[in-house]
């Protein structure tokens, strides 16, 4: 009835209408659009008959409009316990009305049919009135069984409209969704009704304010408040039993998303809350539930499970041993006994085993700290009993995963932790105490170094000048006092303030006023230096690491200044939109980092500040911290939803994250101070170990290989923006080309020259070290001789015998057919050429020069051709898309398809041996041999790369490389390092000395 | 005062029913919603009972139902503010000369009384100046129109640090503790909701001020 106006809104004397099969009692209720009467139905059940006449609409539309409605809606009903039933919909159009017959509502004094005379509806607006307000867990029982009325409803498209405590009725003490009568279509729920307090901003008519309605329904019932009250909480909660008390706090959150005045802030879905709701209901926390992530629980009830399993296996092969020596004493030769009693242990030994694996997987893929040592001390321990390829897997795995190290955690006295701070080493922190005093205590020992005298009023926080000499102490009515901690005398005291920050020379103090000034002390005279107005309340302040410059921004405004260190002047003024309250430079000083209100975190190139280089979304709240450590590589935020995270600056990649309130980073290690309330916990970031992972492409547009130099110093990229050289020692990255796509790399022998065949042509660059500053320098060589016609349609090509050789690959523009060509660099002279009959994918040549193979990513098989003879190309079948690859020494031929990896005899082509694959993931793989040894490492996209002995064909280990397709895959020449180029920008680069001396510690290596 | 102390729904309920024959109702309704409390609030801070109050806002609220068709925002000639206090100020003269019967204002017509002056003359009961009561219920009631504005916008959770640190004025650390919030962000959530109601309390003053009904 939601729209149409009704022509008289008073009710009149309407004739009891007629309705099939039902005796009409009396009327109960009067609306706009008609009567509501009591109706006993043959079979004697009391029935609500609900009448809507068509005179009270002003056309035919909106009353037809009105009757489909509750035809199509009465099936709906009567297929959830939540909202009221509808049993039958009846027409008389010769009296003018419609009427649809409910279940009716249980009578206000409770017994149902007891007096018809009095009869009054009991619903949960009679329910609240005569109890004023509802015990927790009805209220929660109440949500729930609404909100899985309310998402049944929206599943059907529909909307209710009119949630409010009036709308819920009780049929047999069911909390039951009624007056349906405002049900209607989702997309044609235009007009405007619904009752005050229970209407969104936004306005009524969508499932998004259903969901409000509800949330604000649940209020009414909890507090026994008015909702136009919300979000107030009840002035007497402080004498409320504990138990209520605190289950109204969580329902609190639970409120405040549901009544966001966002639609995009509240739930998601009615079902969504209505999980919520039973989060409380089972007696958990939901405080907890939004604030912590999910995962790292998980993992610790997975660690739980394996850590009991295990007890209970040692108990039962303790159990067993004792068993055995007993039958021997009591039996002496009982063998099948004893052998019995052996199986039972090697079970039990498994089991244990099984448990200390499990807790391994569980810990790395957690977020918790610690996770890699714990992981890797499990293994350590699962080892001894039977090593393994499962095992020697995951202590890979655990090695890769970077982990938070815990270096102390701590509590502080619970009155004291609000106002407490580290200072820029994380060696003291400063602690207010209830007697007025701060001191300042080791974060080693928590030994006190200091006290301060007594202030008048409690202190706020405080914070340490870089040197560690001066200590600004924030008091309640907004002074600051600043303290020289070797005299303990109090230099300077500033009022009025909102923000402050030293000066990274530690010889100024910057404060940012309420008033909406700023001014600059100096430390050693005490004198205000200069006075600025930003025009607003101060919103965020930071200081550069190394340049004279700091950063301001006001609260209500949508900008950040850029200011100078001497007289706080403002040197840029930069629009930032949405700009929040934090903001902090990296470490080294090449990046700003700013929070913001949409709950993202930017981060600029400084000093160029063009659009932010990485836009990060992690927080389910506003970020207010943001700290990195020395290197200005490793980004640690923490925000109003009390998570802390754990990114990689480089490319905004997620590493970790942990519940944390506050976050406070090291100036001299990459070592941070992560706060929980009274909770401190000192941490070490540990990267990840023997496996390294650089961003060298824009993202999406990952390498598709990455070859090394001949002396491992250099390791070049090519991907679709081009060729990247990465130094190794001195972490530089030499920009080689970046507006041509490169489809395939090599260097020179003597790594001299650089080689790169792109869509149109073959380049090359001559490669120098730069005398004293060590740098490498690319420039362009023109190649005499090159031919280049054999490049200008290059669909693939190959650069082999250290440079010295080359094929290209083409599609011959007369014919269409793929064709090759194979010369030398330096000579006009073609050495050999043909067709391919079938593919033409990722063709190869052999090390000596005497064969080439080539995939078929579109049919089944592969090819390989004596180069040179005219005999016809070999086809080896396999399954799926083909590629192909041939060891160092020429004799083995590597196949790779969807089912399986093959390695043939290159002599023969005799299969060797076969390792299967799961053919689930289908994408042809790729090879990288040693040179040195059997070793060859096959990536198997999207995730992994696998390492073959190519000897015996065994499966030795399995790294894992995330989520990213894996492309090409080298070897340096010394055979330590494998690089592979993902898909998602990064190279991989696996250090294997640093990797099997760890796998030989804990007895796991192959 | 405190923001706390209201009329009650009492007085609310039994004004509109005074007022329910009164036949404009499009006109006056939404006014009434808006400076009910405000004119109420004055008329009993000058001294008058709950019925004679009562009597004020309805005599104030049906003669701006009846001259608002004239009422124009001109600078020059003053604010809707001015205006309206003029009307409410001779509907409590009125009252005080019945109320004392005064044989000296007897035969002054309230337009006379206006422009002698003697009804700023008259004292609150608070010994302020009802000119003065005026100021602070005005500014009180634009403050009580920007908190709800801002109840309906904030965030639940900001809100309700606002309403324990600044109306209720808990300290911190309860605040913090009862919402399950840190320190750090009740002072920001305080702070971001203080900011909020300053700017709706702004806006609204300007828009009362030029007669717009918000």
């Amino acid at each position: 009835m939601n729209s149409g106006t009704p022509k008289d809104s008073s009710a009149g004397a309407a004739p009891p209408p007629r309705a099939a099969d039902h005796e009409i009692l009396k009327q109960i209720g009067a609306g706009s659009y008609g009567g509501v009467w009591l109706a006993r139905s043959a079979a004697g059940q009391l029935r609500a008959v609900k009448v809507v006449s068509r005179s009270r609409f002003s056309s035919e539309r909106p009353y037809e409009r009105e009757f489909t409605g509750i035809r199509q809606f009465e099936p709906i009903s009567r297929s959830h316990p939540g909202v009221v039933h509808i049993l039958h919909v009846g027409r008389d159009d010769a009296a003018g009305y419609f009427y649809y017959v409910m279940e009716l509502a249980d009578p206000v004094d409770g017994q149902p049919g007891a007096s018809l005379a009095s009869y009054e509806p009991r619903t949960l607006a009679s329910e609240l009135k005569s109890r004023k307000r509802l015990p927790l867990v009805e209220v929660l029982a109440l949500g729930v069984q609404l909100a899985g009325a309310l998402g049944h409803i929206h599943r059907h498209r529909l909307v209710h409209r009119d949630v409010k405590p009036s709308n819920v009725i009780f049929v047999d003490g069911q909390a039951k969704l009624a007056d349906i009568g405002l049900v209607t279509g989702a997309d044609e729920a235009k007009s405007f009704v619904g009752t005050e307090g229970f209407i969104p901003p936004e306005g009524p008519g969508s499932a998004q304010a259903d969901i409000f309605a509800l949330g604000r329904l649940l209020y009414e019932a909890a507090t026994g408040k008015d909702r136009c009250d919300f979000p107030d909480l009840p002035g007497d909660l402080d004498t409320w039993p504990t138990s209520e008390r605190s289950g109204l706090l969580e329902l609190n959150e639970i409120l405040a998303r549901a009544c966001a005045p966002k639609p995009s802030q509240r739930h998601a879905n009615a079902a969504e809350l209505a999980g919520d709701l039973n989060v409380l209901l089972a007696g958990r926390s939901i405080r907890r539930a939004y604030g912590i992530e999910l995962r790292s629980r998980r993992a610790t009830q997975i660690i739980g499970i394996a850590v009991l399993t295990a007890l209970l296996a040692l108990g039962a092969s303790w159990f067993q041993q004792t068993q055995r020596r007993r039958a021997e004493e009591r039996a002496g030769q009982d063998a099948a006994l004893r052998g019995r009693a052996e199986a039972a242990e090697s079970r039990a030994r498994e089991d244990l085993r099984a448990s200390l694996l499990n807790q391994a997987l569980a810990l790395t893929s957690s977020s918790e700290a610690d996770r890699r040592t714990r992981a890797l001390a499990a293994l350590k321990d699962a080892a001894k009993f039977r090593a393994g390829i499962d095992l020697r897997n995951a202590a890979i795995a655990a090695l890769a995963a970077p982990e938070l190290h815990v270096v102390r955690e701590w509590s502080l006295p619970a009155a004291d932790m609000l106002a407490s701070r580290p200072d820029g080493r994380l060696e003291r922190y400063m602690r207010w105490n209830s007697d007025h005093t701060v001191s300042i205590h080791s974060i080693d020992d928590d030994a006190e170094l200091l006290r301060l005298p007594p202030a008048p009023t409690p202190a706020d926080y405080g914070a340490f000048s870089p040197d560690g000499t001066w200590l600004a102490v924030k008091y309640h009515d907004n002074e600051v006092g600043l303290w020289s901690l070797s005299s303990r005398a109090e230099r300077l005291v500033v009022r009025d303030v909102a923000l402050f920050a030293f000066t990274r020379d530690s010889r100024r103090l910057i404060v940012g006023g309420s008033d909406g000034h700023l001014q600059l002390f100096d430390l050693s005279s005490g004198r205000r230096a200069a006075r600025q107005p930003i025009g607003d309340f101060p919103g965020a302040l930071a200081v550069h690491p190394t340049e004279p410059v700091f950063l301001t921004s006001g609260v209500g405004r949508r900008g950040i200044e850029i200011r100078r260190v001497d007289d706080g002047s403002v040197a840029r003024r930069l629009e930032v939109p949405e700009m929040g309250l934090a903001a902090a430079w990296s470490a080294d000083g090449k990046s700003l980092i700013t929070a913001h209100s949409d709950f993202s975190i930017r981060v600029w190139d400084w000093p160029s500040m063009g659009a932010p280089r990485l836009v990060l979304r992690f927080h389910r709240a506003e970020p207010v911290f943001l700290a990195t450590d020395p290197s200005g590589r490793w980004l640690v935020t923490v925000g109003w939803d009390s998570q802390a995270f754990v990114a990689d600056l480089r490319d905004g990649r997620l590493l970790l994250n942990q519940p944390a309130q506050g976050v406070y980073a090291a100036a001299d290690r990459p070592a941070f101070l992560l706060t929980n309330d009274a909770d401190w916990r000192l941490v070490e970031l540990q990267p990840s170990f023997a496996l390294e992972e650089v961003p060298l492409h824009e993202r999406d547009k990952g390498p598709r290989e990455a070859v090394f130099s001949a002396t491992g110093r250099w390791l070049a990229t090519g991907a679709p923006d081009g060729i990247r050289i990465l130094d190794r020692t001195t972490r530089d990255v030499l920009n080689v080309m970046d507006d041509v796509p490169a489809l395939r790399i090599a260097f020179s022998a003597d790594s001299t020259r650089l080689y790169a065949i792109t869509p149109d042509q073959l380049r090359a660059w001559e490669l120098r070290t730069e005398t004293g500053t060590g740098r490498l320098r690319a420039e362009r060589l023109q190649l005499p001789g090159l031919g280049d016609r054999h490049f200008r349609n290059s669909t693939s090509a190959e650069i082999f015998d250290g440079g010295e050789r080359w094929l290209s690959v083409w599609r011959e523009p007369r014919t269409g057919r793929p064709s090759w060509a194979q010369g030398r660099f330096g000579s006009n002279e073609i050495e050999s050429r043909g067709e391919f009959d079938s593919g033409g994918n990722e063709p190869h040549v052999s090390p000596d020069g005497r064969w080439l193979a080539w995939g078929n990513w579109h049919g089944r098989d592969a090819a390989i051709v004596r180069l040179g003879s005219h005999d016809p190309p070999v086809v080896l079948p396999i399954a799926g898309s083909a590629s192909v690859a041939f060891s160092p020494d020429s004799r083995l031929l590597a196949v790779g398809g969807s089912e399986e990896i093959r390695f043939h005899d290159v002599g023969t082509l005799r299969v060797v041996y076969s390792i299967p694959r799961d053919p689930s993931r289908p994408l042809p793989p790729r090879f990288a041999f040693m040179r040195g040894s059997s070793l060859c490492a096959v990536a198997l996209p999207p995730d992994r790369v696998l390492i073959v002995d190519t000897k015996t064909g065994a499966e030795l280990a399995t790294l894992p490389a995330g989520s990213c397709i894996l492309w090409g895959l080298s070897f340096d020449a010394g055979d330590r390092f494998l690089a592979a180029a993902s898909s998602d920008h990064r190279v991989l680069i696996w250090d294997f000395e640093k990797l099997r001396h760890e796998l030989r510690e804990l007895g796991l290596d192959w | 005062m405190s923001l706390t102390e209201e009329p009650s729904l009492q007085t609310r309920r039994s004004l509109l029913s005074r007022l329910r024959d009164f036949e404009d109702k499009e006109s006056w309704q939404t006014f009434f919603d808006r400076y009910w409390r405000l004119l109420y609030n004055v008329a009993r801070r000058a001294g008058l009972d709950d019925v004679d109050a009562q009597d004020v806002v309805q005599d104030t609220v049906m003669a701006v139902a009846r001259e608002i068709p004239q009422f124009r925002y001109d600078p020059e000639r003053g604010s809707f503010k001015q205006w309206l206090f003029r009307i409410l100020r001779r509907r409590v003269a009125d009252h005080f000369r019945k109320l004392y019967r005064q044989p000296a204002h007897a035969g002054i017509s309230p337009e006379m009384l206006e422009e002698t002056g003697e009804a700023d003359a008259i004292a609150t009961r608070d010994g302020v100046s009802l000119s003065d009561a005026w100021n602070q219920e005005w500014e009180r009631s634009v403050l009580e129109a920007a908190i709800a504005q801002v109840r309906a916008e904030a965030n639940p959770k900001h809100f309700q640090v606002f309403d324990y640190c600044v109306l209720k004025e808990w300290p911190v650390a309860k605040a913090a503790s009862t919402l399950g919030m840190n320190a750090a962000q009740v002072y920001l959530a305080r702070h971001r909701v203080s900011q909020a109601v300053k700017r709706a309390a702004r806006r609204i003053e300007g828009e009362r001020l030029k007669g717009r009904v918000v």
